[in-house]
Protein backbone atom coordinates (compact mmCIF):
# COMPACT_ATOMS: atom_id res chain seq x y z
CA UNK A 1 0.00 0.00 0.00
CA UNK A 2 1.27 3.49 -0.75
CA UNK A 3 0.47 7.07 0.09
CA UNK A 4 -2.87 8.12 -1.33
CA UNK A 5 -1.31 11.02 -3.26
CA UNK A 6 0.88 8.67 -5.35
CA UNK A 7 -1.81 6.11 -5.92
CA UNK A 8 -4.09 5.65 -8.87
CA UNK A 9 -5.67 2.31 -8.01
CA UNK A 10 -8.00 2.41 -5.03
CA UNK A 11 -9.83 -0.43 -3.32
CA UNK A 12 -13.16 0.40 -1.76
CA UNK A 13 -15.34 -1.63 0.52
CA UNK A 14 -19.04 -1.42 -0.30
CA UNK A 15 -21.90 -1.90 2.13
CA UNK A 16 -24.22 -4.91 1.85
CA UNK A 17 -26.96 -6.50 3.93
CA UNK A 18 -25.03 -9.62 4.89
CA UNK A 19 -21.68 -8.80 6.48
CA UNK A 20 -21.45 -7.86 10.14
CA UNK A 21 -19.34 -5.01 11.50
CA UNK A 22 -17.16 -6.97 13.93
CA UNK A 23 -16.01 -9.37 11.19
CA UNK A 24 -15.34 -6.50 8.79
CA UNK A 25 -13.22 -4.78 11.47
CA UNK A 26 -11.26 -8.00 12.02
CA UNK A 27 -10.65 -8.48 8.28
CA UNK A 28 -9.52 -4.87 7.84
CA UNK A 29 -7.05 -5.32 10.71
CA UNK A 30 -5.64 -8.62 9.51
CA UNK A 31 -5.62 -8.12 5.75
CA UNK A 32 -5.23 -4.35 5.38
CA UNK A 33 -3.05 -3.79 8.47
CA UNK A 34 -5.31 -1.11 9.93
CA UNK A 35 -5.28 -0.35 13.65
CA UNK A 36 -8.35 -1.28 15.68
CA UNK A 37 -9.54 2.33 15.71
CA UNK A 38 -8.99 2.91 11.98
CA UNK A 39 -10.64 -0.41 11.08
CA UNK A 40 -13.63 0.48 13.25
CA UNK A 41 -13.86 3.96 11.70
CA UNK A 42 -13.76 2.52 8.17
CA UNK A 43 -16.32 -0.20 8.92
CA UNK A 44 -18.61 2.46 10.38
CA UNK A 45 -18.08 4.60 7.27
CA UNK A 46 -19.07 1.66 5.06
CA UNK A 47 -22.15 1.09 7.19
CA UNK A 48 -23.26 4.73 7.26
CA UNK A 49 -22.03 6.16 3.94
CA UNK A 50 -22.19 3.04 1.82
CA UNK A 51 -18.49 2.69 1.02
CA UNK A 52 -14.97 3.48 2.23
CA UNK A 53 -11.50 3.39 0.74
CA UNK A 54 -9.46 0.61 2.33
CA UNK A 55 -6.42 0.53 0.06
CA UNK A 56 -4.52 2.74 -2.41
CA UNK A 57 -1.86 1.46 -4.79
CA UNK A 58 0.30 2.60 -7.67
CA UNK A 59 -0.33 -0.62 -9.60
CA UNK A 60 -3.46 -2.45 -10.65
CA UNK A 61 -2.14 -5.86 -9.64
CA UNK A 62 -1.75 -4.98 -5.96
CA UNK A 63 -5.19 -3.39 -5.84
CA UNK A 64 -6.76 -6.46 -7.43
CA UNK A 65 -4.89 -8.75 -5.06
CA UNK A 66 -6.47 -6.98 -2.08
CA UNK A 67 -9.89 -7.09 -3.75
CA UNK A 68 -9.51 -10.86 -4.22
CA UNK A 69 -8.49 -11.31 -0.57
CA UNK A 70 -11.54 -9.40 0.67
CA UNK A 71 -13.98 -11.05 -1.75
CA UNK A 72 -12.70 -14.49 -0.75
CA UNK A 73 -13.88 -13.69 2.75
CA UNK A 74 -17.28 -12.53 1.64
CA UNK A 75 -16.80 -8.77 1.58
CA UNK A 76 -17.93 -6.55 -1.28
CA UNK A 77 -14.76 -4.94 -2.65
CA UNK A 78 -14.39 -2.83 -5.78
CA UNK A 79 -11.39 -1.31 -7.56
CA UNK A 80 -11.43 2.27 -8.79
CA UNK A 81 -8.89 3.84 -11.15
CA UNK A 82 -8.18 7.57 -10.93
CA UNK A 83 -7.76 9.33 -14.24
CA UNK B 1 -48.00 -32.40 16.73
CA UNK B 2 -48.87 -33.17 20.31
CA UNK B 3 -47.30 -34.91 23.26
CA UNK B 4 -44.13 -34.45 25.27
CA UNK B 5 -42.19 -36.99 23.18
CA UNK B 6 -41.88 -34.42 20.42
CA UNK B 7 -40.21 -31.94 22.73
CA UNK B 8 -37.78 -34.42 24.23
CA UNK B 9 -36.39 -34.96 20.72
CA UNK B 10 -35.68 -31.27 20.26
CA UNK B 11 -32.15 -30.35 21.32
CA UNK B 12 -30.78 -26.85 21.42
CA UNK B 13 -28.49 -25.86 18.56
CA UNK B 14 -25.41 -23.94 19.64
CA UNK B 15 -21.93 -22.86 18.55
CA UNK B 16 -19.53 -21.48 21.14
CA UNK B 17 -15.92 -20.32 20.81
CA UNK B 18 -13.66 -19.68 23.80
CA UNK B 19 -10.02 -18.61 23.89
CA UNK B 20 -7.76 -21.25 25.48
CA UNK B 21 -3.96 -21.46 25.71
CA UNK B 22 -3.65 -23.60 22.54
CA UNK B 23 -6.07 -21.63 20.40
CA UNK B 24 -9.84 -21.36 20.32
CA UNK B 25 -11.93 -24.16 21.79
CA UNK B 26 -15.07 -24.80 19.80
CA UNK B 27 -18.19 -26.37 21.14
CA UNK B 28 -21.21 -27.00 18.95
CA UNK B 29 -24.25 -29.21 18.73
CA UNK B 30 -24.06 -32.22 16.41
CA UNK B 31 -26.62 -30.63 14.14
CA UNK B 32 -24.63 -27.42 13.80
CA UNK B 33 -21.46 -29.40 13.04
CA UNK B 34 -23.32 -31.35 10.36
CA UNK B 35 -24.79 -28.21 8.81
CA UNK B 36 -21.40 -26.44 8.79
CA UNK B 37 -19.69 -29.46 7.22
CA UNK B 38 -22.46 -29.61 4.64
CA UNK B 39 -22.07 -25.91 3.83
CA UNK B 40 -18.30 -26.30 3.49
CA UNK B 41 -18.90 -29.25 1.14
CA UNK B 42 -21.30 -27.23 -0.99
CA UNK B 43 -18.77 -24.41 -1.22
CA UNK B 44 -16.03 -26.87 -2.24
CA UNK B 45 -18.23 -28.31 -5.00
CA UNK B 46 -19.11 -24.86 -6.28
CA UNK B 47 -15.51 -23.61 -6.24
CA UNK B 48 -14.11 -26.74 -7.87
CA UNK B 49 -16.83 -27.71 -10.35
CA UNK B 50 -19.36 -24.88 -10.40
CA UNK B 51 -22.03 -27.24 -9.07
CA UNK B 52 -24.95 -25.51 -7.35
CA UNK B 53 -28.22 -26.64 -5.84
CA UNK B 54 -31.23 -26.24 -8.08
CA UNK B 55 -33.14 -23.40 -6.43
CA UNK B 56 -35.76 -20.97 -7.59
CA UNK B 57 -35.84 -17.38 -6.39
CA UNK B 58 -37.73 -14.11 -6.73
CA UNK B 59 -41.32 -13.38 -7.62
CA UNK B 60 -41.05 -15.27 -10.91
CA UNK B 61 -39.37 -18.24 -9.19
CA UNK B 62 -36.51 -18.11 -11.69
CA UNK B 63 -33.97 -20.94 -11.50
CA UNK B 64 -30.69 -19.70 -9.99
CA UNK B 65 -27.79 -20.27 -12.38
CA UNK B 66 -24.10 -20.89 -11.81
CA UNK B 67 -23.38 -17.40 -13.16
CA UNK B 68 -25.87 -15.88 -10.68
CA UNK B 69 -24.05 -17.50 -7.76
CA UNK B 70 -20.62 -16.57 -9.10
CA UNK B 71 -21.62 -12.91 -9.49
CA UNK B 72 -23.04 -12.59 -6.00
CA UNK B 73 -20.18 -14.51 -4.39
CA UNK B 74 -17.59 -12.51 -6.36
CA UNK B 75 -19.42 -9.30 -7.28
CA UNK B 76 -18.26 -6.98 -10.03
CA UNK B 77 -15.01 -5.33 -9.01
CA UNK B 78 -15.19 -2.84 -11.87
CA UNK B 79 -18.16 -0.81 -13.05
CA UNK B 80 -17.81 -2.07 -16.63
CA UNK B 81 -19.13 -5.63 -16.91
CA UNK B 82 -16.41 -6.67 -19.38
CA UNK B 83 -13.66 -5.49 -17.01
CA UNK B 84 -15.36 -7.22 -14.09
CA UNK B 85 -15.60 -10.48 -16.03
CA UNK B 86 -11.94 -10.15 -17.03
CA UNK B 87 -11.03 -9.69 -13.35
CA UNK B 88 -12.87 -12.90 -12.41
CA UNK B 89 -11.10 -14.76 -15.21
CA UNK B 90 -7.67 -13.30 -14.30
CA UNK B 91 -8.04 -14.29 -10.66
CA UNK B 92 -10.05 -17.47 -11.10
CA UNK B 93 -7.46 -19.64 -9.35
CA UNK B 94 -7.37 -17.46 -6.23
CA UNK B 95 -11.11 -16.86 -6.13
CA UNK B 96 -11.84 -20.56 -6.53
CA UNK B 97 -9.16 -21.81 -4.15
CA UNK B 98 -10.91 -24.44 -2.02
CA UNK B 99 -8.01 -25.32 0.31
CA UNK B 100 -9.41 -23.42 3.31
CA UNK B 101 -12.84 -25.01 2.91
CA UNK B 102 -11.25 -28.49 2.73
CA UNK B 103 -9.35 -27.85 5.97
CA UNK B 104 -12.45 -26.58 7.76
CA UNK B 105 -14.57 -29.50 6.56
CA UNK B 106 -11.89 -31.93 7.74
CA UNK B 107 -11.97 -30.32 11.18
CA UNK B 108 -15.72 -30.62 11.33
CA UNK B 109 -15.90 -34.22 10.19
CA UNK B 110 -12.70 -35.81 11.52
CA UNK B 111 -11.85 -33.94 14.68
CA UNK B 112 -13.03 -34.80 18.17
CA UNK B 113 -11.04 -32.18 20.02
CA UNK B 114 -12.22 -28.88 18.60
CA UNK B 115 -9.32 -26.59 19.35
CA UNK B 116 -8.58 -24.35 16.41
CA UNK B 117 -5.28 -22.45 16.34
CA UNK B 118 -5.94 -18.70 16.22
CA UNK B 119 -4.13 -18.46 12.87
CA UNK B 120 -6.64 -20.92 11.39
CA UNK B 121 -9.64 -18.69 12.10
CA UNK B 122 -9.02 -17.08 8.71
CA UNK B 123 -9.80 -20.45 7.08
CA UNK B 124 -13.23 -20.39 8.73
CA UNK B 125 -13.89 -16.84 7.54
CA UNK B 126 -12.73 -17.75 4.02
CA UNK B 127 -15.15 -20.69 4.09
CA UNK B 128 -18.31 -19.43 5.71
CA UNK B 129 -17.94 -15.87 4.37
CA UNK B 130 -18.43 -16.88 0.73
CA UNK B 131 -20.62 -19.92 1.55
CA UNK B 132 -23.41 -17.52 2.54
CA UNK B 133 -23.77 -16.50 -1.10
CA UNK B 134 -24.54 -20.02 -2.27
CA UNK B 135 -28.08 -19.32 -1.10
CA UNK B 136 -28.40 -15.63 -0.25
CA UNK B 137 -28.11 -12.36 -2.15
CA UNK B 138 -25.99 -9.50 -0.84
CA UNK B 139 -28.93 -7.14 -0.60
CA UNK B 140 -32.42 -7.54 0.83
CA UNK B 141 -33.61 -8.74 4.17
CA UNK B 142 -34.48 -12.33 3.27
CA UNK B 143 -31.07 -13.89 3.82
CA UNK B 144 -32.49 -16.76 5.87
CA UNK B 145 -31.54 -18.99 8.76
CA UNK B 146 -28.41 -20.47 7.17
CA UNK B 147 -26.85 -17.04 6.71
CA UNK B 148 -27.79 -16.11 10.28
CA UNK B 149 -25.96 -19.18 11.56
CA UNK B 150 -22.91 -18.64 9.38
CA UNK B 151 -22.74 -15.03 10.59
CA UNK B 152 -23.06 -16.23 14.18
CA UNK B 153 -20.15 -18.66 13.67
CA UNK B 154 -17.95 -15.89 12.25
CA UNK B 155 -18.98 -13.49 15.01
CA UNK B 156 -18.21 -16.04 17.75
CA UNK B 157 -14.78 -16.85 16.29
CA UNK B 158 -13.73 -13.21 15.87
CA UNK B 159 -14.88 -12.35 19.39
CA UNK B 160 -12.92 -15.26 20.83
CA UNK B 161 -9.63 -14.07 19.32
CA UNK B 162 -7.18 -12.35 21.66
CA UNK B 163 -7.26 -8.55 21.42
CA UNK B 164 -3.77 -8.41 19.95
CA UNK B 165 -4.58 -10.79 17.09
Amino acid sequence: MTGAADSRWRVELVNDDVNIVCVVVHLLRTHCAFSESDATRLATEVDTRGRAEVGAFTDQGSAEELAVTLQRRGLTAVVRHDG
Amino acid sequence: MTGEAVWTDVSEDYFRAVLVPDGIALSMSANVAAVLANQAGKLIRFLETGEIERRRTGLLRRLVSQVDVERRMFPDVYRARAEADAFRERHAAALRDSAAAHRVRAWLTDTVDYIVPTDAVDDWLATFGPARFLTAPRTGTKSGMTVAWLNHVQHALVHALPQTH
